[in-house]
């Protein structure tokens, strides 16, 4: 005989939980963390690269990188001096807040001031996991096209900011910035937008400084140690 | 492509309710147009994953949304439209990340011919 059985259960309350206990031990650490999500390619790896020489003689900064295969994005950051621990998903194609919480317990990682957290590279999956980071950055390289944000709004709906990157390549293209932008604040009014490039330096002050002002507001606030 | 995790994580709990002696026979999902979620590939997943050969339904729960220029409230079916009544580029949504596993269906068949057998 057949029978129905309510349940009405979130089906990724396990992920909320995790992130949200890695966020309840960021805030007991004093750690600021930054998720860095986006299309492989468009320079996450590359704008850490850019940044973290600027931010560490100020502030310890950690890395945790996540990649379906590889180590090479760990080995750049470590190259930079930074601890830095790298998460091999194997097929994956997110980072989930179970993988971050153990990758938490390396060295050095929770001793810093500001940690980020790279995604997998892909606008798709990586929307869907909390990880318990304070803040949601998406980069994207500006020769993706204007229309990504239309056509994969849940990654930019959760953003905090976008980094709209490689802009020097914009004039090799038929893209859009102003569209682009316009686009990515259709599906998320009001984002932030920093348009960088890793080869001229441009934007990079202004994204350091929306990070240094978003940890200056998370400090101000009760729940940070 | 995040379905196969979502489906995986899913069965775990769908099989966790059904009861000693039954069997999964049908699951049904709730989910929100925000959450970038496909119903076919959940379907695809569910059917590869699933070997008791159960069937999985999914419901799209209806987007509410809200204009923030005309202050117009709507049902839609689709994020990404502008305002119907006044043009504004963006809505406003108030729910779609919907993602619950609602109920299931069991077949306790086995149990009834169980006590039928007693009863002779």
């Amino acid at each position: 005989m057949l029978s129905t059985i309510a349940i009405e259960e979130k089906i990724l309350g396990k992920n909320d939980e995790l992130a949200a206990l890695n966020r309840t031990r960021f805030d007991a650490a004093g750690v600021f963390v930054v998720t860095l999500s986006g299309s492989p390619g468009g320079g996450k790896t590359s704008l850490l690269e850019r940044i973290v020489p600027r931010l560490a003689p100020g502030w310890r900064v950690a890395v945790i990188e996540g990649d379906v295969a590889t180590a090479r994005d760990g080995e750049r950051i470590a190259a930079l001096g930074v601890p830095v621990a790298q998460i091999v998903t194997n097929g994956t194609c997110h980072l989930n807040a179970g993988m971050v919480a153990r990758a938490l317990d390396r060295a050095g990682v929770l001793d810093a001031d500001l940690l980020f957290l790279e995604n997998v590279g892909n606008l798709v999956c990586p929307a869907a996991f909390g990880l318990g980071e304070h803040e949601r950055v998406v980069v994207m390289g500006a020769t993706e096209g204007e229309d990504k944000p239309l056509k994969y709004p849940a990654m930019f709906r959760k953003a905090d900011a976008m980094v709209l990157n490689k802009v020097d390549l914009a004039a090799f293209t038929p893209v859009d910035l102003d569209a682009f932008e316009t686009y990515a604040r259709q599906v998320r009014p009001g984002l932030p937008v920093f348009r960088t490039s890793c080869t001229t330096d441009e934007g990079i002050e202004e994204w350091i400084a929306w990070l240094t002002d978003r940890r200056q507001s998370w400090r101000a606030t009760p729940s940070a140690r | 492509m995040h379905e196969a995790s979502i489906v995986e994580r899913l069965l775990g709990m769908a099989t966790a309710h059904v009861p000693e002696g039954a069997v999964l026979r049908r699951v049904h999902v709730r989910i929100g147009a925000l959450t970038g979620l496909s119903p076919d590939s959940m379907r695809f997943y569910f059917d590869a994953m699933c070997p008791a050969g159960a069937a999985l339904d999914v419901t799209v729960e209806p987007l509410r949304a809200a204009c923030p220029s005309c202050a117009r409230r709507m049902n839609v079916t689709e994020a990404g439209g502008s305002c119907p009544a006044c043009s504004a580029p963006a809505l406003h949504y108030e729910n779609g990340l919907e993602l619950d596993l609602v109920a299931i269906e069991v077949d306790d068949a086995l149990d009834d011919r169980d006590r039928g057998e007693d009863s002779r």
